[in-house]
């Protein structure tokens, strides 16, 4: 029976969606509707959209946490079926809403195995995961730390390093932040892109903050099961009206390049404060010369 | 702040004690309360003691807040004494009144009794002041390995007491939290008849019910979400580890042990 | 009512290795009919004090009991809440629960009854002194949900799990609102809505802030949210008050309060950063008025 896969010539993507549809009741309301999009490896996709509009079940579909009512998932090439369920959870992690509902153990470490345990690899390969992970969400001094003193941004970085630990390709992050403040949403923001970035790992990133998908590379925008806007983050950004109908509205930083450029003071899109800072310099002083 | 509580009795320190393999405390304590028990004079009695002595002395854990773990059963310990006391059938008694009678091997016998449980109480919280929960546990799913031969789902129990220590403190927080909000909407615990405060707790019930419900679920998907099935094999990342401490250790238990049989026999029993 | 704190303490476990002291020695008055921000990282006390405005935590009264494990409070402490006085054992603390509402984080997951009519009503029957006749009961969930903004006749019969997040958050809030407290404390109130949901939750407060609850204390991470609604506001940090401020002059502080681990708005970090290039902008960091001073610039060529 030895036959050899076909290589696939095209590229290579780590995620298609293919017509999928997806509803909770049987004859409900779709939560995805016919969907057809996929993702690059090495990309860093945001998926926008307001409560319900489909994001969180689509990560779900991804991993076969929920199976399709009809239509094809592939990831790296491999159609997603009941068999091979287990080798594409090793590729595709998740890291969910809820800091406190996604750690298994009390202690660090002992949390961060449990992935790594579950695919049965040696005791001293698990422990340079753990290395690894901790390092890579920049918690290594919590190694021995109990989970539950930590912090809600710490939480979510454990999170994210036990999935880590299995090494996936893809990172999905299922409204991750949603729960956190600032500052730790901060913290998972720049753990992310700089796993994206120095680690290759794909990432999707399910959000309904719009500053958070300034850092993503492509930005697609959800409503009712539907992707309806697609395109860089600035591109979306500048669809504003558009953005509003599907009840999402710009990030701060937006409104205001949006409103000072109405007002007459010409300033570029930019994404952080400094930067915003110094086009309005730029603007101030050209006119006071 | 709840969450600390909730761990319990373990008195956070460094010692030698608290260093110790947890599986050799188990089978300490186990060995420790067989001698106890073994022990039939008082020269036993007091090499028991002894040991416990030095134990609490290494564990480095105030010794009043050793012996508070007496106080919760201290209604037990006087309750058995007394009835020891009043009605064991000894031989040289030395008083009767009605149905009671005070003999001199009910007087000892008391004594014996009164020390041993002492001993076993403190001895037994000893282990849990010195031990963390994740530790116990990994202690008793070492200790409990032998039973997977007989298809016995050690690895899962464990599994389930882990998360279930988890969880203790966040269910915990979350009762405070519900309980607060209910308080702050003018539900009453405190006050009123038994039937008007089981009425005030039901609504706390359910909304524990449905958030465990709800967690439950969630950590199921982020579970399977990293490859956890259930059946398929899975490796151990932690292992104890023993080291010349367990060992010395160990031999001292020995040595105990031997030492009170030795005890018995040479110099008779006492009761 | 007027809130007025002074040399309040308050220490968690106290005489065991977990004792942890979440107030220290700490003094704060809250006037009517303001809009009052609190601030602060994890574990800076906060919650703490925000829970002893309704009596959620008491103000340790048995000195002995206190004493022999402790540092003893003060006993200069005040702890006032309109008439109430929080340090006197025999004060009616229900009646106090009625006048100062308590929204804790993600209400909506105390929600529990059968029916939203049943959850808002529930709060309303506990604080009813005698049992209030149906009309009563009736006329005070319609105006709460209709104040929070849902329509009373298409959600009273719902169960309070089929509506989406944001209604849910709106009906848990009506539960709070139902007694008509004057003050009405918020923890993290918009934490996790979306933008939209987020938004309405802000616009129900100003609401009820114009009309029932005199005064309302929002404890928020988000410093835009603050910098936008608040009159004034106070930093925890280390159980300890660092700063009690309009947020106008509170961001002036930029750099220390980055110091203290916390955020500052996006108007306050424009300014920062607009310094460096000798520009100073002064506005009371709301969008409204930073995008108004920041296009007054254009003119006059760097100074406001």
């Amino acid at each position: 029976m030895g036959f050899v896969r076909p290589h696939f010539t095209r590229d290579m993507k780590a995620i298609e969606f293919e017509n999928v549809s997806f509803s909770y009741e049987e004859g409900g309301a779709f939560a995805i509707k016919n969907l057809n999009f996929s993702v690059e490896e090495g990309e860093f996709v945001a998926i926008l959209g307001h409560n319900g509009s489909g994001k969180s079940t689509l990560a779900r579909l991804t991993n076969g946490l929920l199976e399709a009512d009809g239509g094809t998932i592939r990831v790296f090439g491999e159609q997603l079926t009941d068999k091979n369920l287990f080798d594409i959870r090793k590729q595709v992690g998740i890291v969910f809403q809820n800091p406190d509902n996604q750690t298994v153990a009390s202690i660090v470490e002992d949390d961060i195995a449990f992935g790594a345990e579950n695919i049965a690899l040696p005791r001293e390969e698990i422990g340079r995961r753990i290395d690894f992970a901790l390092k890579a969400v920049g918690m290594e001094e919590f190694r021995h730390a109990t989970v539950s003193r930590l912090s809600g941004g710490q939480k979510q970085r454990i999170a994210i390093a036990g999935v880590l630990a299995v090494m996936p390709k893809v990172l999905i992050l299922d409204e991750s932040t949603a729960m956190l403040d600032p500052k730790g949403r901060r913290e998972i923001i720049d753990v992310v892109t700089r796993l994206n970035r120095d680690e290759g790992i794909t990432v999707l990133l399910i959000t309904h903050f719009m500053e958070e998908a300034l850092r993503a590379t492509r930005a697609i925008v959800m409503n009712r099961g539907e992707i309806v806007m697609q395109g860089s983050p600035d591109d979306i950004f500048e669809r504003h009206e558009e953005l509003l109908t599907y009840n999402l509205t710009l990030p701060l930083i937006g409104r205001i390049c949006k409103e000072l450029r109405a007002g007459g003071m010409p300033v570029r899109d930019t994404l952080d404060a400094s930067s915003l800072a110094k086009e309005i310099a730029a603007c101030v002083s050209k006119q006071s010369i | 702040m709840m969450k600390d509580v909730a761990f319990g009795q373990y008195y956070p320190t460094k010692s030698y004690v608290h260093n110790l393999d947890p599986r050799l405390k188990i089978v300490f304590l186990i060995a420790y309360i067989v001698a106890i028990f073994l022990a039939k004079n008082f020269y036993g009695l007091a090499c028991c003691f002894l040991v416990l002595a030095l134990a609490i002395g290494f564990s480095r854990v105030p010794v009043l807040r050793v012996f508070k773990a007496i106080k919760g059963i201290l209604f037990l310990i006087v309750f058995t004494t007394v009835l020891n006391l009043l009605f064991y059938n000894g031989e040289t008694v030395y008083a009767e009144w009605w149905i009671f009678t005070i003999t001199k091997e009910g007087i000892l016998f008391s004594i014996f009794l009164v020390i041993r449980l002492v001993l076993l109480i403190t001895c037994s919280s000893l282990l849990t002041y010195t031990t963390t929960p994740v530790a116990l546990t990994d202690g008793i799913e070492s200790l409990l390995f032998p039973l997977t031969l007989i298809r016995f789902p050690v690895r899962e129990l464990a599994q389930i007491m882990s998360i279930a220590l988890r969880y203790i403190p966040i269910l915990m927080d979350e009762t405070e939290r519900i309980m607060n909000a209910q308080k702050a909407r003018g539900a009453n615990f405190e006050t009123g008849g038994l039937v008007s405060r089981v009425k005030a707790v039901i609504p706390v019930l359910i909304q524990l019910l449905l958030s465990s419900f709800r967690r439950a679920e969630e950590l199921g998907d982020a579970m399977e979400a990293r490859c956890y099935t259930g059946g398929r094999k899975r490796t151990k990342y932690k292992k104890l580890r023993f080291t010349w401490r367990d060992l010395i250790t160990f031999l001292l238990g020995a040595v105990l042990i031997t030492g009170v049989v030795l005890l018995n026999v040479y110099l008779g029993a006492t009761i | 009512m007027r809130i007025q704190a002074e040399h309040l303490s308050y220490t968690y476990n106290p005489g065991s290795p977990f004792s942890s002291a979440a107030l220290k020695d700490v003094s704060l008055s809250v006037e009517e009919g303001e809009f009052f921000g609190i601030i602060g990282h994890t574990g800076s006390g906060k919650s703490t004090f925000v829970q002893h405005l309704n009596a959620l935590l008491r103000v340790p009264t048995s000195l002995k009991k206190y004493k022999k494990k402790c540092k003893a409070p003060p006993s200069n402490t005040v702890l006032k809440v309109g008439e109430f006085d929080l340090t006197d054992k025999k004060t009616d603390f229900n009646a106090l629960r009625s006048k100062v509402g308590m929204v804790m984080q993600y209400p909506e997951y105390q929600l529990f009854a059968e029916t939203v009519f049943e959850d808002v009503a529930f709060g309303y029957k506990n604080f009813a002194p005698e049992k209030p006749t149906k009309e009563q009961v009736e006329s005070a969930v319609r105006d709460a949900l209709t104040i929070v903004g849902l329509n009373y006749d298409e959600v009273k019969e719902m169960s309070p799990f089929d509506l989406s997040g944001g209604q849910k958050r709106r009906v848990a809030i009506a539960g709070v609102i139902v007694t008509k407290p004057e003050i009405l404390v918020l923890d993290e109130p918009a934490a996790g809505l979306d933008p939209l949901g987020k938004q309405e939750v802000m616009e129900l407060l100003h609401r009820l802030h114009a009309s029932w609850c005199k005064t309302i204390i929002i404890v928020s991470h988000d410093m835009d949210e603050i910098a936008e609604n608040c009159t004034r506001v106070a930093v925890f940090s280390d159980g300890e008050v660092k700063y009690v401020l309009p947020p106008k002059e509170l961001f002036l502080h930029a750099e220390e309060l980055l110091s203290l681990g916390l955020d500052v708005p996006l108007t306050a970090k424009i300014c920062l950063a607009l310094k460096e290039y000798g520009i100073w902008l002064e506005c009371d960091f709301t969008t409204e008025d930073f995008l108004k001073k920041a296009l007054a610039l254009q003119g006059k060529g760097g100074s406001v």
